[in-house]
């Protein structure tokens, strides 16, 4: 990117909130995310969210493996980098040391409930106060766009070539659904970012998620639904309409789950 | 090391779990653990449960022990004599083993070694009422017989081991009390 | 006055943790450890410590990885399947440079199912089993009270080396149960662990700490320094915590090699065989990484043979005739040599004995 718009993306995108590494997103923004990628924005979400709430000094981040993994570098947060899909193990570690501090991590849909449906459903099941944002891609995208547990019945992936058949792959699993079915979950949404008065919502969930942990309540978790333009193969502009169209349909938004104790 | 020099005790005890091997051997251990000994203690626990084959042995001495695992024990007891034929071959030459006597076939295959065949189980179940006991009536007769470990200690060791349980207390008490009596009248029980 | 106890190898795992101030324990059920978290269970809430049962041990060992990016002592015990689950986070804690403890009671395999004392691990635990080749300080007790000072040495270790450490231990081990001193030990000054993670916010240097389970380019370093860094760690440790035991080695012809409880069956049979005027005698390894090859080589240079008494297919025995060199001649009495072929089997001093017998 050019020195010009460099200094555009320090001023304007990661000018705020406070949280963001400046010179990282302005080194790597456009490099390690794809075009029309809504990753970054969750991230944009969850920083807001821990600037407004005045946490993101002492907030302890626990990263990913995957597209979702690639934000952490950009917030200016004490944070650990765990294997694939452990975040929430990372993180259960780092709680219980650190009662009194927001913990959270953000991982993708791979990550979060393939790989890492031990680690998930083990901390809900302990009703870990830890906050676990999953962005929800319908697919493995580091890697080239593989089958993943969210993806879609009929969707083409490098690893369902003929698009998802539930008769060899069976169906999408409902991450916000099954966190939502545990005590221990004080807090489960859905939300996605395809219109700005999503965007808005969700930021909403996001911030009610950070406010279950600070008040001790349980587990909270909010799942995002993203854009893939590169592995669905549409442009940024026709992957939104995709979501509304064929993503949402499949994960209802709204919130799950919200209690203002286990009990 | 090997043998008997007097500071150092050996004893593999055997049985089927639920006989209170493990207890016997525990007992023992503490007793000699507070006697200031260097002590060992190791079971078999593959798959210890009621009705397997349950092992222990219990070593103490004055000075540093090698192996907590003995090929031959210098004395050898045995709370279930079906296992006899396995057993025999465990006790060093010139040591003891200490038989249940029921069910004791005694075919002997080594003669270089001292042998009773107690009637522990007999004892329990004609002047304590119950099978359960027999253990601490055959480790009763051990101390009395090898001397090795204070009664005193012992009886220590069962006051703080079941002393929320006054009843099972006294049983237990009065089993190994009447095993140190069944010990010194052991020549009676000696098995040529 | 030390409080001296009667406790199970496995307990002493855990009292050795307690006398090291552990923070953190992070636990799963397996067999023949099963102890090591009941222990723990009981005792870190009384002293303040945190005890957590995971769903599995790919979670211990990552809550493990959290635990030791906040800088705390924190460790986790595991037996040898579960060990296979963690081997991923022992290369992640071994890339970030993490300090902490992992004991692992080595039982039958490879495989699953049986529940019964081994020494099959050695080359996993101590050659690095995760991926990318790294190393990890590996301690072998041979008693109770050993047990419970190494697991003081590993704490230290880890912090002093910003490594992972392992405390090897096996079914056998961890059952015997004998006397325990619960004296602390006292160790040299450690640095402050700075790189740690925090919740105070912005650390005295302005920044913020970030800990991740592989080499980082965005951190400034080239990967070749990166790891010639962590080589010139190993170096170190190499060079000052070698560690290890010699018994009647100084007129001895043979010398038999072993750790944990094949250690003490030897050093019985070298007693037994001693009585009889044979020239035995024992090296027991302490640290089976860094392993005392040199000590092994003066003794080879001076003509001795080697006996070594490992409850494997032989996987020390390596180790061992690395050390010895070509010429040496290294014997090998392994898991063949147990008293009974079914996994409850045992090597015994007698059938070690007679080994000694028939090389000397």
């Amino acid at each position: 990117m050019s020195d010009e718009g460099k200094a555009l993306v320090k001023e304007r995108v990661a000018g705020r909130p406070e949280i963001f590494i400046r010179e990282w997103f302005a080194d790597y923004l456009w490099d390690l995310f794809c075009p029309g990628c809504q990753t970054p924005i969750v991230g944009r979400i969850v920083a807001e969210v821990l600037d407004d709430l005045g946490i993101g000094d002492t907030a302890i981040m626990v990263g990913c493996v995957g597209c979702s993994g690639i934000l952490i570098g950009g917030f200016d947060v004490d944070k650990v980098s765990p294997a694939h899909g452990r975040g929430p193990d990372v993180a259960t570690a780092i709680k219980r040391i650190y009662p009194d501090t927001v913990v959270f991590t953000v991982q993708g849909d791979g990550d979060c409930i393939a790989i890492g449906a031990g680690p998930f459903t083990g901390a809900l099941t302990r009703a870990e106060k830890i906050t676990i944002i999953m962005v929800n891609n319908t697919n493995f995208g580091t890697t080239g766009g593989q089958l993943g547990p969210t993806t879609l019945v009929g969707q083409v992936t490098t690893t369902s070539p003929d698009g998802r058949n539930p008769a060899l792959e069976g169906y999408p699993a409902h991450a916000a659904e099954i966190a939502a079915t545990f005590k221990g979950c004080a807090y489960s949404a859905r939300g996605s970012l395809h219109t700005p008065a999503s965007y808005q919502k969700t930021k909403g969930y996001v911030k009610k998620a950070f406010q279950k942990q600070m008040n001790g309540v349980g587990t909270s978790f909010v799942e995002v639904l993203t854009a893939c333009p590169t592995n669905w193969h549409l442009s940024p502009v026709d992957s939104l309409k995709y979501i509304e169209e064929n993503v949402i349909p499949e994960f209802p938004l709204g919130e799950f789950r919200d209690v203002d104790s286990l009990e | 090391m090997a043998g008997q020099n007097g500071s150092r005790g050996e004893v593999l005890m055997a049985g089927i779990g639920g006989m209170g091997v493990l207890v016997a051997g525990q007992v023992l251990l503490e007793a000699a653990f507070h006697s200031g000994k260097q002590v060992t203690y190791i079971a078999s626990y593959g798959f210890a449960r009621r009705g397997g084959l349950c092992e222990c042995t219990v070593i103490h001495s004055d000075d540093k022990i090698a192996s907590p695992l003995l090929d031959q024990a210098q004395v050898v007891m045995l709370l279930d004599s079906a296992q006899f034929i396995m057993f025999e071959h465990r006790v060093r030459p010139g040591g003891t083993i200490l038989a249940e006597q029921a069910g004791l076939n005694a075919d002997r295959k080594r003669k270089d070694y001292t042998l009773y065949a107690l009637p522990c189980l007999d004892i329990a179940v004609k002047e304590m009422g119950s099978t359960l006991g027999k253990n601490l009536i055959m480790l009763g007769a051990y101390v009395s017989i090898i001397g090795s470990v204070s009664p005193e200690l012992c009886e220590k060791e069962l006051r703080q081991r079941y002393e929320d349980n006054p009843k099972v207390l006294q049983r237990n008490l009065d089993a190994f009390r009447r095993g140190l009596e069944l010990g010194k009248n052991a020549s009676d029980y000696l098995v040529s | 006055m030390t409080e001296r106890i009667l406790a199970e190898g496995n307990a002493a795992i855990g009292w050795g943790a307690l006398s090291a101030d552990c923070k953190c324990f992070f636990g799963y059920p397996i067999t023949p450890q099963n102890e090591v978290i009941e222990f723990l269970a009981k005792e870190m809430p009384k002293r303040g410590g945190i005890f957590v049962q995971s769903q599995c041990e790919t979670a211990t060992i990552n809550m493990l990885f959290g635990a030791a990016s906040c800088g705390v002592r924190a460790m986790t015990s595991t037996s040898s399947p579960g060990w296979g689950l963690m081997l991923e986070g022992m290369s992640n804690l071994a890339a970030a440079r993490l300090p902490c403890v992992v004991a692992l009671v080595q039982r039958v395999g490879p495989g699953v199912q049986r529940l019964t004392h081994s020494q099959q691990d050695y080359n996993s635990a101590v050659k690095g089993g995760g991926g990318g080749g790294y190393k990890t300080i590996v301690l072998a007790p041979a008693s109770v009270q050993e047990t419970h000072d190494l697991m003081q040495v590993a704490f230290y270790l880890a912090d002093r080396y910003r490594n992972p450490v392992v405390v090897l231990s096996d079914g056998l081990m961890g059952h015997v149960t004998e006397p325990l001193e619960l004296r602390k030990h006292e160790f040299g000054p450690l640095p402050e662990k700075e790189w740690a993670v925090t919740n105070h916010g912005r650390h005295p240097d302005g920044k913020h700490r970030a800990i991740g389970a592989s080499y980082n380019p965005l951190k400034g370093e080239s990967f070749v320094s990166y790891l010639e860094d962590m080589r010139n760690t190993y170096k170190e440790i190499e060079e000052n915590e070698v560690r290890f035991e010699q018994y009647k080695t100084e007129d001895a012809d043979l010398i038999l090699v072993g750790y944990g409880y094949c250690a003490r069956v030897a050093e019985e049979a070298v007693d037994m065989a001693r009585a009889e005027g044979l020239k035995a005698g024992m090296l027991r390894p302490i640290t089976l990484w860094p392993f005392p090859y040199k000590a092994i080589r003066e003794l080879a240079n001076r003509g001795c043979k080697f006996l070594v008494v490992e409850d494997s297919l032989g996987q020390m025995a390596e180790d061992v005739r690395i050390g010895a060199g070509e010429t040496a001649e290294v014997h090998l009495a392994d898991v063949t040599f147990r008293h009974l072929t079914s996994e409850d089997g045992m090597i015994m001093p007698s059938r070690v004995l007679e080994e000694i017998r028939r090389l000397l």
